[in-house]
């Protein structure tokens, strides 16, 4: 059976200067086809948040094109820019989790700015939290969640929409090395389920054990685009 | 955007004035003192204006008649005074009452008066009196007045006219830039309070646009906040200004002297401004309150 494979995200000559005279980027190509897991690593400093700003719309480059679906959207205008978050489901190191609200309407949140129905809401938001193994703690606020619970709350939360993307920025990094590897799993899990899956991180040996592509980056530039993780690029 | 969200948003903002309740409390105590500080040199102003409008009021112009006129030409006279458009009240004062009036308000002495009681002796003018509405436009009255025919002369305070005058400009000048002055430091100082309001919850709103919320989602809320903030600060000024009005009016009628006593008969009552403070302080503090959502959320919502 003939499977048709798609590009999900392309980076085109992509380059991005702060206006302090920053280069974070410079020429960059990336093609990362739809419902591939793609780790992206690198030092501090080296891009890695940059190519994530430019994939969520947070900052347009300097010079080249960020392609993703097929749309152009360095030339999005802003209006249009809510409805193109809402196709991606982003994870932060920091979780990013509204403090004052349970972890039940925290990821609800994310369907009622999509104007989502509350029916559909009651309904979506308790299978996100049974998945992420979070049924029992809907209620809770983030401050009383450990960091992994957090993190997983969080992943809830950029599943909720249903996207075809999920963009993890050091989602790992907040949590204990054991929890990691769970996160990780989950992420496995979703992409397994067709979500294109981009992981910024820089722990090596996370990305080692999932053996998937690894784009590596530094200062600006693609310097290793493997299949599997090769010790020698770090 | 479905009825229910827009529900949803309204019961958030309410919702964020009681989690952010330290912030609500400190955004409605400035809110209320800039209201109230307004508010009183509103009043005070419109006292003042009314004080001097007191004083207008007594200012009185005299106009001599020449000798001889007959009742038709005296009624001409009074049409033509009436005619000039600044004159409140007229008062006909024929020869016999002045002299009555002159020899009262000698005492005992106006009895040396008496023999000139008789029509001949009496050189008495007729005159009429007059309040003027504007004192401002004296002299221009005068001189209408003086052109009149059967009018002899004119005698009108000038002075007193123009230090009133000068004075109710000073008033109303002042006022307004006293005024101006406490509306731009209040704008500063609420201002202020919003942008710490936004800035302690620039986490929140961040997390919001990466879910995709669009701008007016995330500005609704604070829009919400905005209005029910200064409702209340609003209703709150409105009664403390109302109650704090009533004591100082009592406490002044209970404490007459004498120029108290002109203050008492030229004191506004609250009733008569009370609307226009009313619809002032909620037109200011729910505009205050949705500017404030306008114009310092902004900055937040470029991610």
């Amino acid at each position: 059976m003939y499977c048709e494979v798609h590009t999900l995200i392309e980076f085109s000559q992509v380059s991005k200067k702060y206006s302090n005279g920053t280069v974070a980027l410079s020429d960059v190509d990336l093609k990362i086809d739809d419902g591939e897991f793609v780790f992206i690593v690198g030092a501090s400093g080296a891009g890695k948040s940059t190519l994530i700003k430019l994939i969520l719309r947070e900052e347009k480059p300097t010079s080249g094109k960020v392609s993703v679906g097929g749309r152009n959207i360095s030339s999005m205008s802003r209006w249009k820019i809510p409805k193109y978050r809402r196709s991606i489901g982003v994870v932060f190191q920091d979780f990013r989790l509204i403090p004052n609200m349970s972890a039940y309407d925290n990821v609800a949140f994310a369907l009622r700015v999509t104007d989502v129905s509350s029916k559909e809401i009651h309904r979506k938001v308790p299978y996100m939290l049974a998945l992420v193994g979070l049924a029992s703690k809907a209620r809770c606020k983030p401050d009383e969640l450990s960091g992994g619970e957090q993190q997983r709350v969080a992943l809830a939360r950029a599943l909720v929409n249903s996207p075809s993307l999920i963009i993890a920025d050091e989602p790992t990094g907040n949590i204990d090395p054991e929890l990691s590897y769970e996160i990780v799993d989950l992420l496995n899990e979703i992409n397994k389920l067709g979500v294109t899956v981009v992981m910024v991180t820089h722990e090596h040996n996370l990305v080692a054990h999932f053996n998937r592509r690894v784009v590596t980056i530094d200062k600006g530039r693609i310097v290793g685009d493997t299949e599997k993780w090769e010790a020698a690029v770090l | 955007m479905r009825i229910s969200s827009f529900f949803y948003l309204v019961g958030q903002g309410a919702r964020n004035l009681w989690k952010n309740r330290l912030m609500s409390i400190a955004s409605i105590g400035v809110l209320i003192s800039c209201l109230l500080l307004i508010g009183a040199a509103v009043l005070a102003s419109v006292n003042i204006n009314s004080m001097m409008g007191y004083l207008e009021d007594q200012s009185e112009a005299v106009i001599f008649l020449d000798d001889e006129l007959s009742d038709e030409q005296v009624e001409s006279v009074r049409k033509s005074i009436l005619n000039s458009g600044n004159v409140v009240t007229i008062t006909f004062v024929s020869k016999e009452e002045a002299l009555k009036e002159m020899m009262e308000s000698i005492g005992d002495d106006g009895v040396l008066f008496e023999a000139y009681s008789e029509d001949d002796s009496n050189n008495l003018p007729d005159t009429f009196r007059i309040t003027l509405d504007d004192v401002s436009k004296l002299s221009g009255t005068i001189v209408y007045l003086q052109n009149l025919e059967g009018v002899s002369s004119v005698s009108a305070p000038t002075e007193v006219a123009e230090t009133i005058t000068g004075l109710k400009k000073i008033v109303t000048i002042g006022g307004l830039v006293v005024v101006a002055i406490l509306i731009a430091v209040s704008l500063m100082i609420i201002g202020n309070t919003i942008k710490i309001t936004v800035f302690s919850r620039r986490k929140e709103i961040n997390i919001m646009k990466y879910v995709g919320a669009t701008d007016m989602f995330i500005r609704l809320p604070f829009f919400v906040e905005g209005v029910l903030l200064g409702l209340v600060s609003a209703a709150v000024a409105y009664a403390l200004l109302y109650f704090g009005y009533g004591y100082l009016s009592q406490w002044i009628e209970s404490n007459q002297n004498d120029w108290l006593a002109m203050i008492v008969t030229s004191l506004v009552p609250f009733s008569s401004v009370s609307m226009a403070l009313l619809r002032g302080f909620l037109v200011g503090g729910v505009g205050i309150g949705l500017a404030g959502g306008a114009l310092f959320l902004s900055k937040h919502l470029k991610v």
